[in-house]
């Protein structure tokens, strides 16, 4: 999630824009049925079909075999929204695919042959998909993909056939949590065909206000039709979530009171659960957008998201702790991070 | 500590689960304990269940097939009774096998049944090569009419051409 997190479009709402494809070969069977030789063969093609693509990008990117790659480090990826959990759980033969700014990352062997995903800061679908469609349209010149005139592009799970694209945006939208609208807006677009979702996909619990809003339907829409909508839906969310935020500032001290306590908490605790931290994260970076707790910027508080996770942490303090441990060195961590900052 | 749920009350149970063999322990309070005891034995669902059950509902129990009867794709064995209980298909091929069953299903889940969005630039530059031959035969058949030999011949090379390039770039549906 790096690629310059600096002011990007909407990024006071908007945390990133992603576009991912599904896609498949047509000389072999869907990771369901495929043999482990039948799966190396299919890591290779796609290895080779990447990387010996356009020289200008396939230099920017690095191949993993991830049968190969410990827990820790498939957690960290996770954690980033580079691979999902899913994958990072498959025991069957795997290869993945990283951009060294993280915007681009490629599982091969998922749930389907190929999932391209390519991920930017801010509210930024059409920029994402124009990357996106550009390593597609590569990768296709060398691999006979299984597509039909009828269904478009064949995928295993038939809620991804056709374009077999999903376009989401995180966003966070603690104003209008507070004031209690939320229910009404994910009422509104869940009528509107959309996905809602937590912070880490399908199935994860609403944490630190984070919803993801991705396209439910992949047939009979086009890709530029899917990003259009995704993209005025969220402008209006994120029109709601200003108004509410506003709302909120009419009882500013408050306002000011939640935000300093979560504040106070957050630069003082010895002892942070993860879920603790991710509300009291939300508060903050509430605080920072509306200038109310100055001297922390947005790329600390997106850094911080990543790095306080229980895999990113213990990466950083090397190597495999129990929560308790992980929960004192959470707390540690952003102490060192914020020290000298704050109002 | 407080409970890592509600983030209010102070935790006082202890709950260690097993999640895909993680181990993980959380440390609740007793009102959200005893909610997430009443949570956890309702909560097997995921989305190939949900799945299922959509495409079981809409064939009702009985139009199941009987044995012996039951469809399978020729190229991956995969039997449509094991495609609506896993959710998911096992080739290209399956979209064929099953086609006959597949449209409510695609409507059901995306309200349609035909692709509009991209088409893979090879699959798009075929449409085209048949286009072309389709034009072409219709300016030989013109040619021959007005005894036009040498220019049927030629038009004749370039269908032939096409042709040929057809079977090269070949297979894609």
């Amino acid at each position: 999630m790096q690629g310059g997190l600096g002011r990007n479009p909407e990024s006071d709402v908007v945390i990133t824009s992603r576009i991912r494809l599904a896609r498949n070969s047509k000389d072999y069977p869907f990771p369901t049925k495929l043999n482990a030789n039948q799966a190396h063969k299919v890591v290779d093609v796609y290895k080779d079909a990447v990387l010996k693509s356009d020289k200008s990008f396939s230099k920017e990117l690095m191949f993993f075999d991830s049968t190969k790659m410990n827990s820790l480090d498939k957690s960290c990826l996770v954690e980033k929204h580079l691979i999902s959990p899913e994958f990072a759980s498959k025991k069957e033969v795997t290869g993945f695919i990283l951009s060294k700014d993280e915007t681009i990352s490629i599982m091969i062997n998922e749930e389907d042959h190929l999932r391209i995903q390519t991920i930017f800061p801010g509210l930024q679908l059409n920029k994402s998909w124009d990357v996106c469609n550009h390593i597609d349209n590569l990768i296709e010149e060398k691999v006979d993909y299984a597509y039909s005139e009828e269904l478009g592009y064949l995928t295993c799970c038939p809620t991804n056939v056709g374009t077999g694209m999903r376009a989401s945006v995180m966003v966070h939208l603690p104003a209008l949590t507070i004031s209690g609208h939320l229910n009404t807006v994910l009422d509104a677009v869940t009528k509107l065909g959309i996905t809602v979702r937590g912070l880490y996909g399908e199935g994860s619990e609403i944490i630190g206000n984070m919803y993801q809003f991705s396209n439910q339907v992949s047939l009979g829409q086009s890709e530029e039709e899917i990003i259009t909508k995704i993209t005025v839906i969220a402008n209006r969310i994120i029109e709601q979530e200003k108004i509410a935020r506003e709302k909120l500032m009419n009882s500013r001290v408050q306002l000011e009171d939640r935000l300093f306590r979560s504040y106070g908490i957050f630069s003082n605790a010895r002892i942070l659960t993860s879920s603790e931290c991710m509300k009291l994260l939300s508060d903050v970076r509430l605080g920072v957008d509306l200038d109310i707790i100055r001297g922390i910027s947005i790329e600390v508080i997106n850094e911080l998201m990543v790095a306080t996770q229980p895999a990113n942490l213990q990466r950083t303090f090397g190597g495999t702790m129990n929560p308790n441990d992980r929960d004192i060195k959470r707390a540690e961590l952003i102490r060192t991070r914020l020290a000298g900052v704050g109002s | 500590m407080i409970c890592q749920q509600c983030m209010q009350r102070p935790a006082n149970v202890q709950i260690t689960q097993l999640v895909n063999n993680q181990k993980t322990v959380l440390y609740l309070c007793e009102s959200c304990a005893g909610a997430r005891e009443k949570l956890l034995i309702d909560l097997p669902f995921n989305m190939s269940n949900l799945l299922s059950s959509i495409m079981e509902n809409m064939h009702g129990v009985t139009q199941v097939p009987i044995k012996g009867e039951d469809m399978q794709c020729d190229v991956c064995g995969m039997s449509y009774d094991e495609f609506t209980h896993s959710g998911k298909f096992g080739c290209w091929n399956c979209y064929n096998s099953f086609s006959q069953r597949l449209d409510p299903i695609f409507r059901r889940l995306h309200g349609n049944t035909k692709h509009t969005g991209k088409v893979p630039t090879k699959v798009d530059s075929e449409r085209k090569t048949a286009k072309e031959i389709y034009n072409l035969r219709l300016m030989l058949k013109d040619a021959v009419k007005v005894e036009k030999y040498e220019e049927a011949a030629r038009i004749r090379d370039k269908i032939k051409a096409l042709e040929e390039e057809q079977k090269r770039m070949g297979g894609v549906q």
